[in-house]
């Protein structure tokens, strides 16, 4: 392909690009992921016999099409039968119905937050410290009130542990986060 | 008379010790009962993504009947896409799950309603397949029956064909001798034999099959023993799990209540007449009369036993009439339920072999429920046996030749989903997910990138680094000057594009400047427990794993950097239902989210664009995964790994005796995964950034760009580590600025 190809290629790609920007610019929520790419070159198919490596630029669907419904109903049964284990202080109980929520719904930051507070209740404080910040990697960046929660917990794990320096670090964390 | 009284000591005495071994192996055997290992349970819930087609799979997995109306346990009928199921009642170790008739509605995406008669059922779980045994070193499996188990059809036809007088008779029977042998006569051939049950249990325990009149006597003298010394249903229940019915590779098929399982697929108590009966007749001669492979023979023995039981009225001639006419309704062998999965019990033995006795294992009748999904098991193991079919074929290598692996993990939580050790995998022999261990090649580049990008002061995804020549003098004198695979220079190139397109010199010139330190210490906390030897040559892989430890690293990274340690078991019970230990979900970070996913975004982009670019036609429109390719030295190994937002996936390809294959990565190991990801269903990576991650706008050169400046990439950053310099094209600055702040 000559460089004017290219060039001719790029500038209408740029502009589908920029159609693609302002028309998601219309109804984009702050967790949307951003359309990140401009730039597109033909890929050649990927025959058996061809290179090995094809160039082009990477162009990431603007949004992914497989997506499953929630199944809120399952994962909510679940839930509540943890919550009634751990107040009658089945913590074995709570931990397993938590798991199975989560083998369901594996992303779930609420999920993972609800199982570092078993952890707490069992007094494991590493497993706490874990969870949390497993649940706050995933927690959008709307959900401060659940990251804010899960620092409080790491704050108080850490100050059980005798690191008083790290849950004040982490108090500071959840303090910001409100 | 000295004599006499010296012949009665020495037969007292005989008797004494003949009595002893009864007692010895009456009672010890009685309670020997294999490890049953369960695969895990399918759940079923509104939103559930189970397709009619799996949802038949599970049931058949299970041994459900399919039949036009339900009307009681174990069955099932489908009509369109509405399913009736009448399940069984099964005790799980967190609470037990009553048998009912459901109704489940499915449509295209998966399970959309269930009720229970007129109610709504959020969630239920299916009793989990029967997927194999611990047995002991001598190979006799079986799975204990009692005597209320016994179906009165199987009692009968026993009594029936094998011994008339069971309940009269003092443990031999003369006139059954007799009468059997008229029998015999009158048929011109053996329908009866002169043996009790007793004798023929007494057989079966002790005595080695050598034929004399001193066995016949001492056979004689033993059951004489057993008679007096146990009641009849003892007797009868300790025939039932003692009766050899068939083999299996290795495996001796013991007792009914496994030869139910073995030939129906289901349990014994759920039998119909002709089933107990084909049972019975197997009695005579399991291999002669192998249902499988002589389906003619066994049914006529299961027909004459009908009649048999017909002439001697346990049951009305309407009754056997249509028995006869059944077929012989023996389960395919291809079943999940028979021990088609030896990689993966081997893997589960392992993991037990920790904690438990060997003989605790064989014996004590523990429940194994493990992580095992039968259906994506089912899908992996044809998807790596057709493929490699398929490109020895089209790439004339000698057919047969090739051998791969298989691994599938959940990415979430590490539960290992399927395991494939070779392309017959229903074959126990060389467990290549576990013990072939292979340099990995590029699949180590992840590793080396993460390390560098965890240093976001000095590396980013647009930093350009040099794909410059290497040539270093190692340790020892030994000089080591590695090429890219295409034996090209690229200069200068991003970081994300080296990645992407497995450059070799780039990736060794920034992995010896990030350290090999590092790079160790971030494959340690992915979990590799191996040795690493802290050499260069480690940054293009010269580190060997199998396909499972591969499993492990990419979890992590699939995870978010969160790594739980790979789990085949959930819990073991014993024989009481009495939890005897859980193996608990537990993560650690391994690395920084917010670098992880950095690196995932560059792993997208393999898939999309650089070296795994193939899998676009491979895979379904939408489906966004992760992966890299891997190629050993002159193609020996073809590897290839990565996720979907919900599972990892691991193939490998290559030769046993580690001869080149003509693959790599992309063309051997890459269609395996593809093929199976394609076959199961898969949550597109939805790619949500962690906290701390926001996306910039730069140019090919890695400077901040405005973006609709011509080749302007979003990219995303670890906060504060985005480029300072700014592109000479700024002409829409005010728009791209819009767009920061959106993103931001």
């Amino acid at each position: 392909m000559s460089d004017s190809h290219v060039r001719i290629l790029l500038r209408m790609t740029a502009l589908a690009g920029l159609a693609l920007v302002l028309q998601a610019c219309g109804g984009m929520s702050r967790s949307d992921r951003p359309a990140e790419v401009q730039e597109r070159t033909a890929v050649p198919a990927p025959a058996d016999g061809g290179s090995d490596v094809q160039i082009a630029a990477y162009t990431p669907p603007a949004q992914p099409q497989i997506a499953r419904p929630k199944p809120k109903r399952a994962v909510s049964v679940l839930m509540k039968r943890a919550d009634e284990q751990r107040r009658g202080g089945d913590l074995d109980g709570a931990t397993v119905s938590l798991e199975r929520a989560l083998r369901i719904s594996p992303e779930d930051a609420v999920l993972w937050h609800e199982l570092a507070e078993v952890r707490m209740a069992q007094r494991q404080y590493d497993g706490v410290v874990q969870l949390a910040a497993k649940s706050n990697a995933l927690a959008g960046p709307q959900a401060g009130i659940l990251r804010g929660s899960n620092w409080r917990l790491i704050a108080q794990a850490r100050r059980a542990q005798g690191d008083v320096a790290g849950a004040r670090d982490a108090e500071r964390r959840a303090a910001s986060l409100h | 008379m000295g004599l006499l009284v010296l012949f009665g000591l020495l037969v007292g005495g005989y008797s004494v010790y003949l009595g002893k071994t009864v007692r010895v192996k009456f009672e010890g055997k009685r309670w020997a009962a294999p490890a049953r290992i369960y695969a895990r349970p399918l759940e079923l819930y509104a939103g559930a993504s189970v397709s009619a087609a799996q949802l038949k799979a599970e049931l058949q997995f299970l041994g459900y009947r399919n039949l036009a109306k339900v009307s009681g346990p174990a069955q099932w009928s489908q009509k369109g896409g509405r399913f009736t199921v009448h399940t069984r009642d099964f005790a799980f170790w967190d609470g037990s799950e009553p048998g009912r008739t459901l109704s489940v509605d499915t449509n295209s995406s998966g399970v959309t309603r269930i009720r229970s008669g007129t109610k709504e059922v959020d969630l239920l779980r299916l009793e989990p397949a029967l997927v194999g045994s611990i047995y002991p070193s001598h190979n006799e499996d079986r799975v204990l029956v009692q005597r209320a188990d016994l179906p009165d059809d199987l009692v009968n036809g026993l009594l029936a064909v094998e011994d008339r007088r069971f309940f009269e008779h003092g443990g031999v029977d003369v006139r059954g001798i007799a009468r059997a042998l008229w029998a015999n006569i009158q048929a011109g051939r053996a329908v009866q034999g002169g043996s009790t049950l007793t004798q023929q249990l007494v057989k079966n325990f002790v005595l080695t099959p050598e034929r004399s009149l001193w066995r016949k006597l001492n056979e004689a003298l033993m059951a004489l023993i057993v008679d007096a010394r146990y009641s009849k249903d003892e007797i009868l229940e300790a025939y039932a799990n003692e009766i050899f019915l068939g083999q299996e590779g290795g495996r001796a098929i013991h007792g009914f209540g496994l030869g139910a399982h073995f030939y129906f697929s289901r349990p014994l108590r759920e039998l119909r007449l002709h089933e107990s009966a084909l049972l019975v007749g197997l009695v005579k001669g399991a291999s002669y009369y192998n249902p499988r492979r002589h389906p003619e023979r066994a049914l006529a023995r299961r027909n004459l036993v009908i009649d048999q039981m017909q002439a001697q009225g346990f049951i009305t001639q309407a009754e056997a009439g249509k028995a006869r006419q059944q077929k012989l309704g023996v389960s395919a062998r291809g079943a999940i339920h028979g021990h088609r999965v030896p990689a993966f019990v081997d893997l589960v033995r392992r993991q037990l072999r920790r904690d438990y006795r060997e003989e605790d294992l064989t014996s004590e009748g523990l429940r194994i429920f493990t992580t095992l999904d039968p259906w994506v098991q089912q899908r992996a193991a044809s998807a790596l046996s057709k493929r490699l079919q398929k490109i020895e074929k089209a790439r004339r290598i000698d057919k047969g030749s090739l051998q791969g692996a298989l691994v599938v993990v959940s990415a979430q939580n590490g539960e290992v989903q399927a395991l494939v050790g070779g392309r017959d995998a229903g074959f126990a022999g060389f467990n290549r997910a576990l013990d072939a261990v292979r340099p990995i090649g590029s699949l180590v580049k992840p590793a080396v990138y993460l390390a560098a990008l965890s240093l976001p002061e000095r590396y980013t995804l647009s930093t350009l680094i040099e794909d410059k020549a290497v040539d270093m003098t190692l340790r020892g004198g030994q000089r080591w000057q590695p090429r890219n695979y295409d034996r090209q220079l690229h200069g200068e190139v991003p970081l994300h594009e080296a990645l992407a397109r497995s450059f070799n010199l780039a990736t060794v010139n920034m992995g010896m400047d990030v350290g090999l330190k590092r790079v160790v210490s971030t494959l340690r906390a992915l979990g590799v427990k191996r040795d690493i030897d802290a050499f260069p040559s480690l940054l293009l892989g010269a580190l060997s794993l199998s396909p499972l430890e591969v499993a492990q690293v990419y979890q992590s990274l699939a995870a978010g950097g969160f790594n739980s340690p790979l789990r085949a078991i959930r819990a073991v019970l014993d024989d009481e239902q009495e939890q005897l230990q859980r193996y608990p979900l537990t993560v650690t970070q391994a690395a920084d989210p917010a670098a992880v996913f950095l690196l995932t975004r560059n792993l997208v982009e393999v898939t999309e664009s650089g070296t795994g670019a193939g899998l676009r036609h491979l895979l379904p429109q939408g489906l966004q995964v992760a992966g890299k390719t891997g190629t050993t030295n002159e193609l020996r190994d073809s590897w290839f790994a990565g996720f979907s937002a919900d599972r990892v996936a691991v193939a490998w390809v290559g030769r046993d005796d580690n001869a080149p294959t003509g693959l790599t990565g992309s063309r051997g190991a890459m269609p395996v995964w593809a093929d199976l990801m394609r076959g199961i269903d898969n949550l597109s990576l939805q790619m949500a950034p962690p906290p701390g991650i926001e996306y910039h706008w730069v140019d090919r050169a890695g400077r901040l760009s405005a973006e609709t400046c011509e080749g302007a990439v979003a990219f995303p950053y670890i906060t504060g580590s985005q480029p300072v310099e700014r592109s000479d094209c700024t002409e829409q600055q005010g728009l791209g600025g819009f767009l920061e702040g959106l993103f931001n």
